[in-house]
């Protein structure tokens, strides 16, 4: 299969497997002021940034075993 | 036809790059409070006070020590006296990126059509008129490290082993120092960079872990020796990871799904392809560097979708396009039509997030201050401006609905950690330590925005009511003048 459409596969799986997190439960996010609240229009982004988290070091492990796999393989 | 063409668009560059110098920024009062005066103070209010003199060890510098330490002391060298002056900074740093950025694709692929896509798609951007110039957090003047990093991977290119720890870890130290959000997303791409290159180059595990090591250790002694030479002390670095921390575990402004997660879909997908590729490549045999380089881009633009988890709003997303445009060159090798293609995908993008609003920036002359505010909010501004120059009593803290065009007038800035006490004050916690901090100072007068005052909206009314409680139990309210509450200790005279 094309490098880049392998690439694409494993991309589209690691994504979906990150976005798993937005099932999990998270611990409550901080108190604001109601003032600051109603000033910025915050909203908790908890499960947003954890999934992002889960991601990022989907992607970085990949890379690892991609790589490592390679340097076993080489006589 | 083609010469044309060519002066069309630097026409148009030249028009978006430069016409904001010359207009006035008009603006309701509202807005003005919200939008202007509010991300001044958050973002520039530190600069501020190191242009009034101030050394930066006693502040809480939220977007970073260089690009704070800079713009404070281009203020000074510059002498600027006024908000509109502060807002000419903030434009020329939005010029500054966008030279910055086309040097950097001229070096990262030498391909005049990279150059010219990255010019004309990130203008908008760096237009002098662009939104992004009223809250400097989203301008330039925090974004610069992005505009770089394709050069320090240039530079990385160019070399190899030790020679490239070294220059990764320096590099690192220096894009974190200038803003430390921006600067964790180019550190990953340079040490990716490292990584993967040296392991392409056939040197071993435990010798790629070693120059990483390295380029981590320089990267810290060099951010620890930068701090101690401009706060006077390590003790000092707190303030600069306080901002970033805060952010880690604020958890706000995150959505779901809107319309913008189509686009974040789009763009992450097409990251992490990017460097999954390059990693399949490299496993075949490849070491192509520049290939390598280009997944580390789209890896910055990985880890700076953090911050668009955080915060889920357009301007953050633009970034990770950005960055992606310096990894289409082999798109752009299939021709003419791509190059068409590539430019007009991107500046859809851009209208689409950008949207021009009309009427940001105006021919009318300024009000007060370079701005063309309401007449009757400028005169406020003086008349209360006026009376805060006035008084001369010892050790003043003063909470205002504007801070930072207050500050500017009256050349006046409290002698607290944080210059905006209502935009740096989220949490009781916080209030508290601001409350605190205020009596430490053992003020013999304190000043409070009146209510009623057109400069305060509902939540600052909110927050100053919060503060008079907190407050009531040591100073009590003698009178009231021309905007502001006076607040004295039981035997205080002002």
């Amino acid at each position: 299969m094309h490098t880049i459409a392998r690439a694409l596969i494993i991309s589209v799986v690691l994504f979906a497997v990150a976005l798993c997190v937005l099932l999990v439960p998270l611990p409550a996010p901080p108190q604001f002021l109601p003032e600051q609240i109603e000033a910025t229009n915050m909203r908790d982004s908890s499960h947003q940034e954890a999934a992002h988290a889960a991601w990022t070091a989907l992607i970085a492990i990949t890379c690892i075993v991609i790589l490592v796999k390679r340097k076993r393989r080489a006589p | 036809m083609k010469r044309a063409a060519l002066s069309v668009g630097l026409l148009y560059v030249s028009v978006l790059l430069l016409s904001g110098f010359f207009l006035h920024r008009a603006v309701a009062t509202d807005t003005f409070i919200t939008i202007d005066d509010y991300h001044y103070s958050v973002v520039m209010g530190s600069a501020l006070r190191i242009a009034f003199g101030e050394a930066a060890s006693a502040l809480r510098i939220n977007f970073g020590l260089l690009s704070t330490l800079s713009a404070g002391l281009l203020a000074r060298l510059f002498a600027v006296d006024s908000f509109a002056g502060w807002i000419r900074l903030t434009q020329s740093f939005q010029v500054l990126f966008l030279f910055c950025a086309v040097v950097s694709a001229l070096a990262f692929q030498r391909d005049r059509r990279l150059v010219l896509v990255v010019l004309f798609v990130s203008v908008p951007f760096a237009s002098t008129v662009s939104p992004f110039v009223l809250t400097p957090n989203n301008s330039g003047l925090r974004y610069l490290g992005f505009a770089l990093l394709p050069l320090a991977l240039t530079f990385l290119i160019a070399g190899k082993g030790y020679r490239d720890a070294i220059v990764a870890g320096l590099a690192c130290a220096l894009f974190v120092l200038w803003n430390t959000e921006t600067g964790i997303a180019c550190s990953a791409a340079l040490l990716f960079y490292l990584a993967v290159s040296e392991f392409a180059a056939g040197r071993p595990l435990s010798g790629v872990f070693g120059l990483l090591c390295i380029a981590s250790a320089i990267a810290v002694a060099a951010v620890a020796v930068i701090s101690i030479a401009s706060l006077g002390g390590v003790g000092g670095l707190n303030l600069l990871l306080e901002h970033l921390i805060g952010h880690a575990k604020s958890d706000y402004n995150g959505h779901l799904f809107d319309k913008w997660s189509i686009a974040a879909l789009v763009l992450a997908l097409y990251a992490s392809t990017v460097v999954i590729h390059c990693c399949l490549t490299v496993r075949a045999g490849s070491t192509d560097r520049h290939l390598i380089a280009r997944a580390a881009i789209a890896f910055a633009s990985i880890v700076w979708f953090a911050y668009y988890a955080h915060n889920s709003f357009y301007f953050v997303l633009w970034f990770n396009l950005f960055l992606l445009l310096f990894t289409i060159e082999p798109v752009l090798a299939l021709g003419k039509a791509a190059v068409v293609g590539v430019v007009a995908l991107a500046i859809a993008c851009n209208i689409a997030g950008l949207r021009p609003v009309p009427g940001r920036f105006t021919m009318n002359s300024g009000t007060v201050q370079g701005l063309s505010l309401p007449e009757d909010t400028a005169v406020y501004l003086r008349r209360h401006a006026d009376l805060l120059r006035s008084i001369d009593a010892l050790r003043v803290v003063y909470f205002t609905g504007t801070p930072f065009i207050m500050a500017v007038m009256t050349r006046k800035v409290n002698d607290l950690t944080v210059f905006d006490p209502f935009g740096e004050t989220w949490t009781e916690a916080q209030l508290h330590d601001l409350i605190q901090d205020a009596l430490a100072k053992n003020p013999t007068l304190i000043l409070i925005e009146a209510n009623g005052s057109p400069l305060l909206n509902a939540p600052r009314q909110q927050f100053l009511q919060r503060v008079r409680k907190a407050i009531s139990s040591r100073f009590s309210l003698t009178r009231t003048e021309d905007g502001f509450e006076f607040w004295t200790p039981p035997s205080g005279n002002p």
